[in-house]
């Protein structure tokens, strides 16, 4: 790392990434310092990798993860920073709201597992390709996603009668299930 | 069995050897970081782990969404309870972000201030907990006595030991009280040499070493692919800090960071301490100059206002005599 890669500016990284990425990235910009690239579902995987080998960019540090919900579509933002320069480029990926479905970049930096998993837990958003895709903060038996603008509080729920309570017995991940031990 | 404790063949079947699921924890649910551990094992030989987190998770992202800005800020210290002036600077931050507020640089050096020693205080319970956990007790008392001279000092500026509540979506709540630099200054003279006597009593200690050297190596990649960042990376040697990010306004301008590699990294006390009683040295010197340069304008305002009073005064004056004046003539007139 020299001094001179640490001083690349944001417009100068919105125009290498628009050079590296081609047709890939549907829209880029600069919001509040960050670089943004907006790319369609498919083609994250082959943006991920491209951000994260390139010599230049090197965006090997991912910071988060982040599910938003716009009531009429749904987001996934990633948070990208190098050691080499000091521009956070955020990725962005709309997502339909019904089948809110994005491939997994589990496999391209091992932190986004649990971000994702994360992410699956309080808005529904399905990684296709994570290797293991449960819950990871709310209960195992969780039916509803939490975070969802138009999910309502577990205590509303319940006074209406929609649930009524911990209906399976609580498992051990990894613990087989009772039926199977009988 | 062999001769070398080789469990084979037919003593294995014997043996019943099967893959064993145990439930470690979780803690109570008021210890830091509530987290179950599901091991696997094979006899006394760990397989895989399954941590199950989600203990303490207190939906602050829902609550936020029946809140306005202003509502949600006083929930914000509770983030994390040992550093809530970065959580409330944060957040504060963001929201100046969205509304472009510009923040007055007292309340930025303010919030430099008071953000560091805040800092410093997170890192002494990091230590002390750290000790704990191995066993060590003494560590502990340590770090919570010296903590207590910075919580004086924070319950002294904003009312509160650690729910502080302090930043405002543009400022601070209030300005420093008078008493706080005399303090100020006196701990940042007295703590190098209460780090001195951490390490004595920590770093070089032979039980302390036994259970940390080697123990759960990180390496570099890893520590980068995993998105490990600052004190979780720096021991791993090559990751270390990323730079801080071009044109963020979270990053006040106010004080020089010292250059990387300036401070060698230090497996248990906070790798930035020096640095951090460094800042808040030469943001106190720079507040010095700013409440100097502000007694000269309150000193220079005041003379105006007093110049003005005193205009004001003789023209008063002028006015009656002259008002006086006017009565005498008219009495005079009607006299005649």
């Amino acid at each position: 790392m020299t001094a001179e890669d640490l001083k690349l500016t944001a417009p100068e990284v919105l125009e290498y990434a628009r050079d590296l990425l081609g047709k890939l990235a549907r829209d880029l910009a600069i919001s509040d310092w960050h670089v943004v690239i907006e790319v369609g579902a498919e083609d994250l995987p082959e943006v991920a990798l491209r951000l994260r080998d390139d010599n230049k960019l090197s965006c090997k540090y991912l910071s988060t993860i982040i599910g938003v919900d716009y009531e009429e579509w749904m987001e996934t933002l990633y948070m990208l920073r190098s050691q080499d320069h000091s521009v956070p480029v955020r990725l962005r990926v709309k997502l339909d709201r019904e089948r809110p479905e994005v491939p997994s970049v589990a496999y391209i930096w091992s932190g986004a597992n649990w971000h994702e998993r994360e992410a699956f837990d309080f808005f529904g958003i399905q990684f296709q390709g994570h290797p293991d895709l449960r819950h990871i903060l709310t209960r195992e038996d969780m039916d509803s996603f939490p975070l969802r603008k138009d999910a309502r509080p577990h205590r509303k729920r319940r006074r209406s009668g929609q649930v009524t309570g911990i209906e399976e017995p609580v498992r051990l991940p990894g613990e087989p299930d009772s039926r199977e031990r009988s | 069995m062999t001769a070398a404790g080789e469990i084979t063949g037919q003593d294995r079947s014997m043996l019943h050897l099967e893959e064993m699921v145990l439930n470690m924890g979780p803690q109570h649910p008021s210890t830091h970081g509530v987290l179950r551990l599901v091991l696997h094992l094979d006899g006394e030989m760990l397989i895989s782990v399954d941590p199950v987190l989600g203990y303490l998770h207190r939906g602050f992202e829902k609550l936020a969404e029946n809140r306005t800005y202003l509502q949600y800020l006083a929930m914000i210290s509770r983030l994390d309870y040992l550093s809530g002036i970065f959580m409330e600077w944060s957040y504060v931050r963001s929201v100046e972000a969205l509304m472009d507020i510009e923040v007055p640089k007292r309340a930025e050096y303010i919030r430099v201030i008071i953000g560091e020693l805040n800092r410093i205080i997170s890192h002494h319970v990091a230590i002390g907990d750290f000790m704990l956990n191995l066993g060590a007790v003494t560590p502990f008392f340590w770090v919570f006595r010296d903590r207590e001279d910075v919580m004086d000092m924070l319950e002294m500026v904003t009312g509160q030991r650690m729910m502080y509540n302090f930043m405002r979506i543009g400022g601070v709540r209030w300005d420093l009280p008078d008493a706080f630099e005399a303090d100020c200054r006196k701990f940042l003279k007295e703590h190098p040499a209460k780090i001195d006597d951490y390490e004595k009593l920590i770093t070089d200690n032979e039980i302390f070493l036994a259970r940390t050297l080697g123990m759960g190596i990180i390496k570099p990649y890893d520590a980068l692919d995993y998105g490990r960042s600052g004190p979780h990376a720096r021991p791993p040697g090559a990751a270390g800090d990323l730079p801080p990010p071009a044109g963020d306004p979270a990053r006040p301008a106010v004080a020089p960071e010292a250059a990387p590699g300036e401070v060698p990294p230090h497996p248990v006390q906070a790798p930035g301490a020096p640095r951090r009683r460094r800042r808040i040295h030469h943001v106190l010197e720079i507040a010095q100059v700013g409440a100097e340069m502000a007694d000269d304008e309150q000193t220079e305002r005041e003379r105006c206002r007093e110049n003005r009073r005193r205009e004001c005064r003789e023209e008063q004056r002028d006015g009656r005599d002259q008002n006086e004046t006017d009565e005498e003539e008219a009495n005079r007139v009607r006299q005649e």
